[in-house]
């Protein structure tokens, strides 16, 4: 069941993607990251970090402020190139998998002189979905109204993240990827987030979330990564899937 | 694929052009700018009908090259404002599109505010031209296009660095010196009657489609450099 | 660093310039005159006009030049009849350029002790030619050489190659100095102005700006973004050459090209060609060397270079004394040369402070 999905996701493509571009093996794992150093100027911000996630898990990145967190994170969304290493997503380079790759930064990525179905259309539109459907659900899925004409300038900043996520989520994204989507966010749309995450994962996609404060992630997740310093330090499974 | 490739340049431009609408924060500054390099010019030189003639080409375009400088560095900031780029380049979408996507915006903008100017540079410098409108008019586009698809190339690449704003005029000027002496030449020869301006026009085509290419070659490569 | 070669190639080098040098500047026999006239070919003794026939001895070997149609031959000389003719042997073409060159080879061993005569019209301010054009080609070379590297960095992202742009360009861009300071020089004696928006000189302006920016956007760009940006900007510099000179070319100035019809002179040149070329090669090779250990050490900023701040102090100045008359090429010469060696200096010393503080470095950090 979950292998159909998968595939038929794989279908929906871009476009103005070329033909050879990609059909991600099922069997491959969601991200592989082998031995990636990141170097900026005389510090490493990443030193030789290995791990391979398995597909619809949870996983949890943490570590302190500084530890590499989220250029890690950028190197698995293809933004950053590593200075050593690999990082393949479902067997392919980076900029192969971008269809299938659902990205929230800790800035909000909209435009603030744009209402938030615009900058849902625009961004619809590099993914080739041009269906006003799929991106009202999108809205709808983290409880925004569709109908709102307020520029997302003037959104709250809880708003400002849902709406992020459903930029990150209204392509259907078999991989996931969050840095700090609870950071100034009021407690309810932070369950409306959780919730939303929980959905996505017992759906069979793959989520890596970076956070400094565990909080709700602590009954959500699979699995946690810990980072220091540059370094994966552990990866351990949570008690809850060991129970 | 070439089809999808023009949706998405349609996209960019109309993303651009609405961002601009609501704003005009490029627009308000470049208008500003070049009526105050008219302005400022018109003090300094007080040229005859004879002079302006000569002069006005020169003028015109430096005040253009200049506001365009305002505009592009605008055009690239909000694309970092919010890390929007960053939504971009996670997207499948190619580069080309949006570096396309933005040329056309701000030839839109540049053109507009000629529009606007030109009349300006009639009144204040009292001219008249002593050859064919239309050629004026071809000169005025291969110009705006060479000045506009360079400096939107080097705006993208000074955005990232350090002194981002000072960058752009030092990367794009040397480049844009041989384009600048063309369309300066080019405009002087059909406003003076003095000589044919076609070898410049034909030199400046040359330009635009040399450089427009090269830009396209190396765009998905600068942006995302690190 | 610890190459063996590197002493011998410095002495090599700086012996050849050293011996250019002299050639340049020691007064040499002049070994060409002209002929005004035109001469058909034929297969027996031509008597030949000449403007003075006491350059040559009965039994040299002439060299016939019509240096715009490429029409060159060598004849001997069989009688000189007076001060203004000379007899040779045979003519083999037709010499219809008005005028035509005339010289006399000297034998291989002499010329090679012989400096270039001073020149007929421009006196010695000629001489910085010898200065200027090896300095030109080095320029134009270094920076081909920064073009292949950057394509090569773009496809293949290979280190060295990025290695071999960084440094071409900052060493193209001190040479580059030396054209742009030498040519005003000889400008103001041979056009009599000391700029004027000739092609060639244009498009060596708009190079050198170019390059400045290459080298500023890589010190500013972030992270190790200075490396691609950079790339392009040099592919963007190198299409931008010959639109530069293009459109100079419309604009309408022509100062007159200078060609060399004396054979002393273009030996001259050529000892000088050579040494500059070894010399940039040298340069480029420390330059490398010290980029290699600098990014061993860090990747982190380069110093900023003060080179090229000479010549922007140097060229306002030198419009202060535009109304001068009767000026004295031999002073114009001298500085010419002067002003080369400062820069090259200058470089040079700039180099030897970033060898220093990589030492001292390299020390603290133990390598």
């Amino acid at each position: 069941m979950r292998r159909s999905r998968q595939l038929l996701a794989l279908r929906h493509r871009h476009p103005a993607q070329k033909e050879t571009e990609i059909t991600p093996s099922a069997e491959a794992p969601p991200v592989s990251v082998q031995n990636v150093s990141k170097i900026y100027g005389r510090t490493a911000a990443v030193r030789d970090v290995s791990f391979t996630l398995a597909p619809a898990r949870f996983y949890v990145l943490r570590g302190e402020n500084g530890a590499g967190k989220s250029t890690l994170l950028r190197m698995i969304a293809g933004l950053n190139q590593p200075t050593q290493g690999d990082v393949r997503i479902f067997g392919h380079k980076t900029k192969d998998t971008r269809a299938h790759v659902g990205y929230m930064a800790h800035a909000p990525l909209l435009y603030d002189e744009l209402s938030g179905m615009e900058n849902l259309r625009f961004f619809g539109e590099l993914y080739g979905i041009r269906s006003d459907d799929v991106l009202q659900k999108a809205m709808q899925r983290v409880g925004l109204d569709p109908a709102l004409t307020r520029r997302v300038g003037q959104y709250s900043q809880g708003m400002r993240q849902r709406l992020s996520l459903a930029r990150a989520i209204f392509h259907s994204p078999q991989l996931l990827l969050l840095d700090e989507p609870f950071s100034n966010v009021d407690p309810e749309s932070s369950t409306q987030i959780a919730k939303l995450l929980a959905d996505m994962r017992s759906a069979g996609n793959t989520i890596l979330l970076v956070t400094h404060q565990l909080g709700l992630m602590a009954e959500l997740a699979d699995e946690f990564l810990v980072l220091s310093a540059g370094e994966l330090v552990s990866q351990t499974s949570s008690r809850r899937t060991d129970a | 694929m070439t089809n999808s490739l023009l949706r998405l340049i349609k996209a960019n431009l109309a993303k651009d052009l609405r961002l601009e609408w609501r704003s005009r924060d490029v627009f308000n500054a470049m208008l500003f700018f070049a009526l105050l390099v008219v302005v400022i010019f018109s003090f300094a030189f007080e040229p005859t009908t004879e002079e302006s003639r000569r002069l006005a080409g020169g003028l015109f375009w430096v005040a253009f090259l200049f506001s365009t400088i305002v505009a592009l560095n605008q055009s690239w900031a909000r694309e970092l404002r919010n890390g929007v780029l960053d939504a971009y380049r996670v997207s499948p979408a190619p580069a080309e599109a949006l570096l396309l996507g933005k040329v056309v915006s701000n030839f839109i903008f540049v053109a507009l505010l000629e529009c606007l100017m030109v009349p300006l540079f009639i009144l204040f410098y009292n001219l008249s031209s002593a050859g064919s409108i239309w050629q004026l008019a071809v000169i005025l586009f291969l110009g705006t296009w060479a000045l506009v698809i360079n400096g939107t190339f080097f705006a993208a690449m000074s955005i990232r660095t350090r002194n981002r704003e000072l960058m752009l005029p030092l990367l794009l000027l040397p480049v844009s010196i041989p384009a600048v002496t063309s369309m300066v030449g080019a405009t002087t020869a059909v406003l003076t009657g003095d000589g044919s301006p076609l070898p410049q026009m034909k030199l400046l085509a040359v330009y635009c489609v040399v450089f427009t290419a090269a830009s396209f070659a190396l765009f998905d490569m600068v942006l995302n450099a690190e | 660093m610890k190459s063996k070669l590197y002493p011998l190639l410095t002495v090599l080098t700086f012996a050849l310039l050293s011996y250019g040098t002299y050639l340049g500047l020691g007064n040499g026999p002049v070994q060409a005159t002209q002929s005004p006239d035109r001469v058909d070919a034929s297969p027996k003794p031509v008597v030949l006009a000449v403007s003075s026939s006491a350059i040559f001895k009965v039994g040299d070997t002439a060299i016939i030049d019509s240096v715009d149609s490429g029409v060159r031959e060598k004849e001997m000389v069989i009688a000189i009849p007076d001060t203004t003719h000379v007899t040779v042997a045979k003519l083999d073409h037709v010499h219809n350029e008005n005028p035509f060159a005339i010289a006399d080879k000297l034998p291989f061993a002499q010329q090679l002790k012989s400096p270039a005569p001073t020149e007929f019209t421009m006196g010695n301010v000629q001489r910085i030619f010898y200065y200027h054009v090896p300095a030109a080609t080095c320029a134009y070379t270094l920076f081909l050489v920064n073009f292949v590297a950057s394509i090569i960095f773009l496809w293949k992202r290979s280190a060295t190659a990025d290695l071999w742009a960084v440094t071409s360009a900052e060493v193209g861009l001190v040479f580059a100095t030396v054209v742009l300071v030498t040519g005003p020089i000889w400008g103001r004696i041979a056009w009599n102005t000391w700029w004027a928006w000739e092609p060639r000189l244009t498009t060596f302006l708009v190079l050198w700006l170019l390059y400045v920016s290459y080298l500023v956007l890589r010190r500013s760009a972030e992270g190790g973004a200075g490396a691609i940006l950079s790339a392009a900007v040099a592919i963007f510099a190198f299409l931008d050459v010959p639109f530069s000179y293009m459109a100079n070319r419309l604009r309408g100035h022509h100062p007159p090209p200078v060609t060399l019809e004396d054979p002393g002179m273009k030996f001259v040149l050529m000892v000088n060609m050579l040494a500059f070329l070894l010399f940039a090669g040298l340069i480029l090779w420390l330059r490398s060397d010290l980029e290699k250990v600098s990014r061993k050490i860090s990747a982190a900023h380069i110093q900023k270079a003060a080179r090229g701040a000479m010549a922007c102090l140097a060229l306002p100045a030198v419009f202060l004394f535009q109304e001068r008359q009767n000026l004295n090429p031999t002073t114009f010469m001298l500085a010419g040369y002067i002003a080369t060696w400062v820069i090259y200096l200058a470089y040079l010393l700039f180099l030897m402070a970033k060898m220093a503080k990589l030492k001292k470095e390299a020390a603290e950090l133990g390598m």
